[in-house]
């Protein structure tokens, strides 16, 4: 095994690391979030390309489960400091941002693919689920939760609000997504801080 | 004039908000937002969001620091009228236009655009008044004296601090790809997404680096999973004026409560 090979295992079990990896991972999913400069509006409080999305399924795939407690939070803290929702109704809203890191986590780990894109069958993972299935249930739940309060007038703008965040969501795992997991998953997994399990 | 940082500016000390504990201000954040959500109604919404905006201004939020949210709140009034006129089916007496795809415009078709801003925003100014008046420490304290495990309380405040911490990194980034002349936000769609990559890709590396040596820090300074009866260095202070608070915000709740249930107000919108 050479050098660049070399993998730091973590202890099994939860560690302060996976506290602290979420808390900071949360804090630069926020950062993303509100600093995403191609995000233009679709219908109220969607956006059509929303970059951000991408680093979540990514998290979710490194470092399971904390990456979708992470990007429960990044979105929290995000859409309370520029006012787009809430904080109550973020802590209902943000769940879609979980499901859509925790589906391709859960994917990865229950069909053993490799998130460093490595065989077909990877990629065939992470084309379903991160960047097809991912996003879907979220786009259904956060547009219909602002469609009870209000905040979508009509149906008809509730299937806009979806077909415009899946579209545009496709766009950004495919372009963004793929090149981190190529490109950074040996670091992440060099640097210890891969979650091969759910929790650790 | 002394001044205190919390999480969004620097507050004058002379801000009554900033002593007043944190697990109030939560309850109040919750009773505005409650009864906001609870009633889709243009007057009582207005009310809501008056007794919001007077509360920012007892809290003596400067009025420059909230530019960008006041730019928001006009940009959505905008965007929320134009869908609602595109795109609603609220009932009427009076239908002034039907659009070819089956939605139209009624008497009532504004009144409901308005009424859904302003509960959108009392509850985000409220949202706002908390964050201007309450430090890391105090959520801290607030959310350990609700029982909550020290764990949870740290995971939430590192959180926090991080945003900080990450938004000079990014600004950092970008200076370094503008200082060599490169813009990363022109172009096309797909390369600007491109130039993001290039961008984010050094901000997870340092991103990364920086979770071991806080995880270092923490763990040298003794951070443990599951240790309870934690001490702190800062005291929890309640005044009458929490008890006060506290008491109008749970009396508001359960008022709104008591009218939901007998089925008297309009809980929520739902266009069908």
């Amino acid at each position: 095994m050479t050098s660049s090979q070399r993998e730091i295992r973590v202890k099994r079990g939860v560690t302060p690391l996976h506290i602290v990896l979420t808390a900071i991972i949360a804090g630069v999913l926020a950062v993303m979030i509100l600093y995403s400069a191609i995000t233009t509006t679709v219908v109220p409080g969607v956006a059509a390309v929303y970059p951000a999305t991408a680093f979540e399924v990514v998290f979710g795939c490194w470092f399971g489960v904390w990456g979708g407690i992470a990007a429960y939070i990044g979105l929290i803290i995000a859409g309370t400091y520029a006012g787009w929702f809430p904080l109550p109704l973020g802590i209902v809203l943000a769940i879609s941002d979980f499901s859509a890191a925790v589906i391709p986590a859960a994917a990865f780990r229950l069909l053993k693919g490799d998130v460093g894109l490595k065989r077909g069958r990877d990629w065939a993972i992470y084309i379903v689920f991160g960047i097809v299935l991912s996003t879907v249930p979220s786009s259904v739940y956060y547009n219909l939760i602002n469609l009870y309060i209000g905040w979508i007038p009509s149906w008809e703008a509730f299937w806009v609000g979806v077909i415009s965040w899946n579209v545009g969501n496709f766009i950004v795992n495919t372009i963004i997504g793929i090149p981190l997991l190529k490109v950074v998953t040996p670091y992440v997994r060099r640097a210890g801080l891969y979650v091969e399990g759910w929790f650790s | 004039m002394s001044s205190r940082r919390s999480f969004l500016f620097y507050l004058p000390e002379t801000s009554p908000f900033l002593h007043v504990n944190a697990v109030s201000k939560l309850v109040l954040v919750l009773a505005v937002s409650v009864a906001a959500l609870s009633i889709l109604d243009f007057v009582f919404n207005l009310i809501i969001l008056l007794f919001a905006t007077v509360l920012l201004f007892v809290a003596r939020v400067p009025l420059r620091n909230l530019r960008m949210w006041l730019y928001g709140f006009a940009f959505m009034l905008i965007f929320l009228t134009t869908m609602y006129t595109l795109l609603s089916r609220v009932p009427g007496d009076v239908i002034y236009f039907r659009f070819p795809w089956g939605t139209f415009i009624s008497e009532n078709t504004m009144t409901r655009a308005l009424s859904v801003a302003f509960r959108i925003w009392s509850m985000i100014f409220i949202a706002l008044m908390f964050l201007s008046t309450t430090t890391d420490t105090d959520v801290i304290l607030a959310l350990a004296k609700l029982r909550l495990p020290f764990t949870f309380c740290f995971l939430f405040s590192l959180s926090l601090r991080s945003v900080l911490i990450f938004s000079d990194d990014w600004r950092t980034i970008l200076e370094a790809y503008w200082s060599k002349g490169v813009d990363v936000n022109k172009g096309s769609l797909i390369q600007r997404l491109r130039n993001y990559v290039s961008v984010v890709i050094p901000l997870i590396v340092i991103t990364l680096n920086k979770v071991k040596e806080v995880d270092f820090a923490a763990e040298s300074r003794g951070f443990k999973l599951g240790v309870r009866n934690r001490t702190y260095i800062d005291r929890f202070r309640w005044t009458p004026a929490d008890s006060f608070i506290t008491a109008g915000s749970v009396l508001a709740i359960a008022i709104v409560a008591v009218l939901a249930f007998q089925g008297r107000l309009s809980v929520l919108s739902i266009p069908l």
